[in-house]
């Protein structure tokens, strides 16, 4: 076995000395400038052809994509950048030139279908991608529909296009791709195997309509006698207990909750195509996959811990997302901007970095909420010119592609923008809410009475765990999934054959979710690639 | 045509969405008596799975050729029903969708007998169009299964990587004499503190040597003729002076006499006309830099290989590709002929990048901070941000880089002189990333300053260091602070991809940078089929974006790349040879580059490259002998559903020819919200607003018409064939005085921009052109009472 050690500027330990220990130890190690600059490629292509069998202790395949594999056949790699100190770096070697050869790899079967975890946006441009390159891909999410977060939304930013305007032709189109299975309303139970050949089990439960014969007609839900608060809604509207989650779902299926149900069969009674079966029972599948997306998401801080803010106790005080549904045209109010008493909105404040850059929250930026409370409030202008709105922020961070455009016009249009985000809201006795802050720049304590005030909340980590069975991908302290390197593989987890796209990771915006979606297809065309090629 | 029309017609229920306004089995019993219909049936949910057999049994048993469904928005189950067709043995574009359900019943639930006299209409003017619709052949392009990646940054690297990889092979093609891009310039990077060098070297490696991908530096893309599958693309390669066989001994640097500034060190130090671009980038090969070399040949004689001929010309060659990725990275803001010239003509006003090469100890000074040759140990430095972005005048935009690269280096600066006062005059810290807030939270606690507000002007002064005058913000003072060292973070521009603006007719936002086809949802793609884009000449991005983009516009190519043929709309135009008389009004109008003039003088004839036509129909529309045939649109068809719209009280009807994209698609979504307008609106889908011929509308007014709508996608951007909307207004514009002339009112026609999410504005603009029809029948009875 031979040795060569690449001079990676990046180890911070000293090098040289690594090679005198090992001589001590009767290894002669070749030192060579690093391996990814002409001269390294130089000198290794030509230790490379004195043939052997070579170990080299240079950098995990995370950073030398793949170059080792055109210099050597089959090298064997010590990470080095993984080592704090001469002391680990010598063990890590001589460990490595010492190990007996491992068994030669048994060719293991390789599925070229890919699991992706999660419908919304991420996860429905991922399926895609594959399925447009001729992969089978099964797209699991436990809601009733795919669309995920962003068919929630009202419109967009920057350019205000109407969310499940540009969302449902995707959806319809994931639908209808011979290369793509939906599974909705899907729990996983368990994920279990390795890059190339995972096996996956999940639970689809059931609707108690048979997904077959319903064409979501309505019918059913409109002789529903049961309310139930609407989850989808955000709890701002009722719903009937057998219901559409909404009206561009995908499937779009009638669902009972059965929970609720009383069992009066008035829905069995009057769907005419005898879709609806009270006895469903949960079906079980098992997936044979090559690779698995997560694009789980994340979910919204809520914001009641910030108790200051009032949010849960003062009807005058909801989340951007409430917003976002209460000027949505299919949301609760059918698009009109009043308060929960019914009175229309006059005036109205967005609180930003609710629970973000917060050391008892979230110490990090959720990045989207911004430019999202600047949507809003140009939607409020839109719904009514002479509305006041106020937001209220620490800094402005509109960084994307047109975000500042939409700054300015807001600022033209008449949002008045104050930097100090408030202390404290209270309630005045007409019910509106009384936000108290400090004006940073005009300087002093003031208070402002609005008909509602929006708190911009901030985006975390899901909290449910996936039951990974053998190599659970790692999570960074906020729960969100940890990349294999945050700039050179900001799609793949630490675990080989898992990939991440959109917030899974982080928060992000809608267009960056899509980007990184595509790109952690691309990766998984790749290791399917290269494991054909390794086999 | 001698075959007989026999048709089919189904009328959809939709539950109680349509029958709750309008009565299906009185409109199917109308329909029954229509000339050349052989059945006609209603049904609850015709795209339900049993009205689905229903239909194809009758295909069958009624020999059916022509079919029209009756129910919602073509945009919703067109394909559906398309399918069906194909299933069932017809071509697919035998069927016509009438939408009697957004564009009637949802939008005059409040008129029952209206909407069932309008849906009546509605299903005529359907048949005038179906009638005449024609199979069409399926348009098949063969997939070149080559890649072309320009620019050689850590984008093209990594989309040329992963197209690769995925076993397709790659040209990829650098405008410098090595790649890398600005990445060669970072020393390290956020938010780790990485070198550049460990993280972009080893892709530059892993592609010089991968088998798959063909590395043309010092190249330029000069040409791009053709279309997705097949783009033939010449390059233009800059004389290889050094040959291969250069063994970088410098021998020839050494004997050169000529001395300029060094580019990659931002001109910090002096090198030779003959010269190594960078000791650790690919190609390691010396290059000639033909601006300052005196021709001496010198080099070449000492040269002890004989790698160097500097008689060497100039080549071009020329490939075919399938698909392309621009990836043409950026160029930071450039001082010169800006507000900051005269700050940065001082010498210790530096920019980030200078500072990145400084602090690189394989930089111009071996890392140490020199500035014109001495160190230096500042004491007070300053970072002033956003200069070049976030301008009144100027770059609007933020470039999203400039606050965590500022903090970045400005904690380095921090570790290397604890004892020197640090602070950053901002207008908004703007760390969004997870990870790139504890920058900004580990400079505070370094006990770096935050002084937010604007630095209006900085003078010298004798001791050799500046003074800033600024404006704080926060505590509404202005200040003046002396400083030794001044670092302008400066922002990002669109770099070297200028010329492909010209080349590839790819379109630009008003930022500057190439615009994607959908902010949103297609990000990576431009209107340019086969066209896709990743890193920063789209936007201001950091590394990690680039590379996740990057990767994100590599899965389009190998998308496209795992069919070799594809199959595309049959959707376009053809140009009947015998009416064409060579005008080449088509060829002008076009914005796809489709249309071919092909023969000289008398004989010239334009006809349509198929693959590249996208079936606007702009040509059709220019055509002044009809010679144009714009599939699925004809001139026959359009003017029959005039006629069939207009056969009764044409004066009072509103007829409004929609682009397919934006105001058909706002017109159902005034349904979808269920918006309520006259019932006197008839629409006529075209695919863009540039298919309309002035003829179209001149008939329209000859018929009778009350009022005439034109509407499309908002200007300049939303056109989904990139112009055409703009072209519909000239021809508009040049119609109206000929209006006039003709004895026709002009305000009778309107030209309105509707987006998809315009529903309101549908509804308010036919609402108003509706009362201008009531106000003038009120005007012509009182002129009669008169």
């Amino acid at each position: 076995m031979k040795l060569l050690i690449c001079a990676c500027p990046e180890i911070r330990f000293d090098l040289p000395e690594v090679v005198r220990q090992l001589a001590d130890a009767g290894w002669q190690a070749h030192l060579s400038p690093p391996i990814c600059t002409p001269g390294g490629i130089k000198q290794a292509a030509a230790l490379s052809k004195e043939g052997g069998g070579w170990l080299l202790a240079a950098c995990s395949s995370a950073h030398h994509a793949g170059l080792f594999r055109r210099l050597w056949k089959d090298p064997r790699v010590i990470d080095l950048l993984g080592c704090t100190g001469t002391e680990e770096a010598v063990g890590a070697i001589l460990l490595g030139l010492e190990a007996p050869p491992g068994p030669p790899r048994e060719p293991r079967p390789l599925h070229q279908s890919v699991l992706i975890v999660g419908g919304g946006i991420g996860g429905c441009q991922a399926a895609l991608d594959l399925a447009h390159a001729g992969c089978r891909v099964y797209l699991a999410d436990s809601s009733l529909s795919v669309g995920g977060a962003m068919a929630q939304l009202d419109k967009t930013f920057p350019t205000l296009d109407c969310s499940i305007c540009i969302l449902g032709p995707k959806l319809v189109e994931v639908s209808t791709h011979g290369n793509i299975e939906l599974l909705t309303y899907a729990r996983i139970d368990k994920i279990s195997g390795q890059a190339g050949n995972f096996s996956v089990d999940l639970t689809l439960k059931p609707r108690y309509v048979d997904m077959s014969k319903c064409v979501g007609c309505g019918t059913c839900t409109e002789v529903c006698p049961v309310m139930v608060p609407s989850r989808w809604n955000l709890g701002l509207k009722p719903r009937k207990c057998i219901r559409i989650i909404f009206a561009q779902s995908v499937p779009l299926r009638a669902t009972i909750e059965k929970e609720y149900c009383i069992d009066c069969r008035m829905c069995v009674d009057v769907c005419d195509r005898q879709a609806i079966n009270l006895e469903d029972a949960p079906r079980f599948r098992q997936l044979q996959v090559g690779a698995i997306v997560l694009a789980t998401g994340a979910r919204p801080l809520d914001p009641s811990i910030k108790s200051e803010y009032g949010y849960g106790r003062l009807p005058a005080v909801i989340t951007n997302l409430e917003y976002e549904r209460i000027v949505c045209a299919t949301g609760p109010t059918q698009g009109a901007l009043i308060t929960s008493h019914g009175r229309p909105v006059k005036s109205l404040a967005f609180i930003q970095c609710v629970g973000s850059r917060d050391r008892r929250f979230l110490p990090y930026c959720s990045g989207y909420c911004c430019t999202a409370s600047i949507k809003e409030a140009m939607i409020a202008l839109e719904h009514h010119p002479d509305t006041r709105v106020t937001i209220f922020y620490n800094d402005i961070r509109t960084s994307g592609k047109g975000f500042e455009e939409l700054f300015r016009r807001a600022q033209k249009a008449g949002v008045r923008f104050i930097k100090g985000l408030p202390g404290l809201i209270r309630e005045d006795r007409a019910g509106r809410a009384v936000v108290c802050y400090e004006d940073l720049i005009s300087r002093g304590r003031k208070e402002l009475a609005v008909d509602l005030a929006v708190l911009a909340v901030g985006l975390q980590a899901p909290s449910e765990a996936l039951p990974f069975q053998d190599f659970p991908p790692e999570r960074d302290s906020f729960g969100f999934y940890r990349p294999r390197h945050p700039i050179l593989h900001s799609l793949e987890s630490s675990t080989p054959g898992i990939f991440l796209a959109g917030t899974s990771q982080g928060p992000k915006d809608i267009s960056e979710t899509v980007c990184q979606a595509s790109g952690a297809a691309a990766r998984v065309m790749s290791l399917f690639a290269t494991l054909r090629e390794t086999q | 045509m001698t075959e007989e029309i026999r048709l089919g017609i189904y009328i959809c229920h939709c539950g109680l969405n349509i029958a709750g306004v309008l009565d299906p089995e009185a409109l199917a019993a109308q329909g029954q008596i229509l000339p050349g219909v052989a059945v006609c049936r209603h049904h609850l949910y015709t795209c339900s799975e049993a009205g689905q057999q229903e239909i194809k049994k009758d295909i069958q048993d009624y020999s059916l050729n022509r079919l029209l469904v009756a129910a919602c928005s073509p945009k919703l189950h067109e394909a559906t029903f398309r399918r069906l067709l194909v299933e069932s043995g017809l071509n697919p574009y035998l069927l016509e969708m009438v939408n009697i359900r957004e564009q009637c019943s949802w939008v005059h639930s409040q008129e029952p007998q209206a909407a069932q006299a309008k849906a009546v209409e509605l299903i005529k003017m359907g048949l005038a169009k179906v009638r005449s619709a024609q199979p069409l052949p399926e348009r098949r392009v063969p997939v070149t299964r080559q890649a072309l990646v320009i620019g050689g940054g850590p984008a093209g690297l990594r989309a040329a990587l992963d197209i690769a990889d995925g076993g397709f092979p790659v040209v990829l093609v650098e405008r410098q004499p090595i790649l890398g891009g600005m990445a060669n310039k970072l020393h390290r990077t956020f938010p780790q503190g990485e070198t550049a060098l460990s993280l972009i070297n080893p892709l530059m490696a892993a592609v010089m040597l991968h088998p798959g991908i063909r590395v043309l530096t010092a190249a330029e893309v000069m040409e791009v003729t053709g279309h997705l599958g097949n783009f033939q693309v010449t390059v233009r390669r800059a004389p290889e002076m050094v040959k291969a066989d250069c063994d970088l001994c410098g021998q020839c640097a050494q004997v050169c006499p000529v001395a300029a500034p060094a580019e990659m060190e931002e001109g910090l130090n002096l090198r030779q006309a003959i010269y190594l671009p960078s000791p650790r980038a690919f190609p390691a090969r010396y290059v000639v830099d033909l601006e300052h070399c005196d021709g001496c040949g010198l080099c070449a004689q000492a040269c002890p290989p004989q790698a160097i001929d500097l008689a060497a010309g100039e080549t071009r060659e020329t490939f075919t590709v399938g698909a392309m990725v621009v990836a043409t990275g950026f160029l930071p803001f450039q001082l010169r002929g800006s507000r900051y010239e005269s700050w940065a003509a001082r010498e210790n006003v530096i920019t980030t990048v200078a500072l990145e090469r400084l602090l690189d100890p394989y930089g111009p000074t071996g890392g140490k901070l020199l500035l014109s040759g001495a160190e230096f140990a500042p004491q007070d430095l300053a970072f002033i941000l956003c200069v070049g972005s976030r301008e009144e005048d100027g770059n609007r935009y933020c470039s999203r880089v400039c606050c965590p690269t500022a903090l970045k280096q400005a904690l380095e600066l921090k570790t290397r002189f604890p004892g020197a006062r640090l602070r950053l005059y901002y207008r908004d810290i703007r760390t969004t990333k997870k990870d790139w807030e504890d920058l900004y939270t580990r400079a505070r606690e370094a006990g770096i300053n935050f002084v937010r507000g604007e630095v209006t002007s900085i003078r010298g002064v004798p001791d050799g260091g500046v003074v800033l005058h600024a404006q704080n913000e926060l505590f509404g003072v202005e200040t003046e602070d002396r400083v030794d060292l001044v670092v302008l973070a400066v922002g990002m521009t669109l770099g070297n991809g200028h010329p492909l603006k010209e080349v590839l007719k790819l379109p630009v936002g008003h930022d500057g940078f190439f615009l994607e086809a959908h902010p949103k949802l297609r990000p990576l793609e431009t209107v340019l089929d086969g066209v896709g884009l990743a890193g920063a000449c789209q936007g201001p991005k950091d590394l990690a974006e680039t590379l996740a983009q990057a990767s994100g516009a590599a899965a389009k190519v190998l998308g496209l790349f795992a069919h070799e043929v594809l199959t595309l709309d049959s959707i376009i135009c053809t140009v009947d040879q015998e009416k064409c008389v060579g005008c080449g009004a088509c060829f002008q109008e076009c914005c796809f580059q489709a249309v071919q003039m092909v023969g000289e003088g008398k004989e010239q004839k334009a006809r349509i490259i198929e693959a590249a036509c996208k079936g606007c129909g702009v040509c059709a529309g220019a055509c002044p002998n009809g010679a144009v045939i714009a599939r699925g649109f004809t001139d026959e068809m359009i003017i029959d559903q005039i006629d069939a719209a207009l056969a009764e009280e044409p004066e009072k009807k509103v007829l409004a020819f929609c682009c397919h994209w934006c105001s058909y698609a706002g017109a159902d979504f005034a349904g979808v919200s269920r918006l309520q307008y006259s019932p006197a609106t008839r629409i006529i889908r075209t695919m863009c607003t540039g298919r309309l011929h002035p003829k179209f509308i001149l008939h329209a007014f000859q018929r009778g018409a009350g009022q005439v709508l034109v509407s499309g996608c908002h200007p300049p951007g939303d056109c989904h064939y990139m112009a055409g909307n703009l072209r519909a207004q000239a021809r508009i514009d040049k119609l109206r005085p000929r209006l006039a002339t003709k004895g026709i009112d002009p305000a009778r026609l309107r030209l309105e921009w509707i987006s998809a999410a315009e529903g309101r504005v549908f509804q308010r603009v036919v609402q108003e052109m509706a009362g201008q029809l009531t106000r003038e029948k009120k005007g012509k009875i009182e002129k009669s009472i008169e």
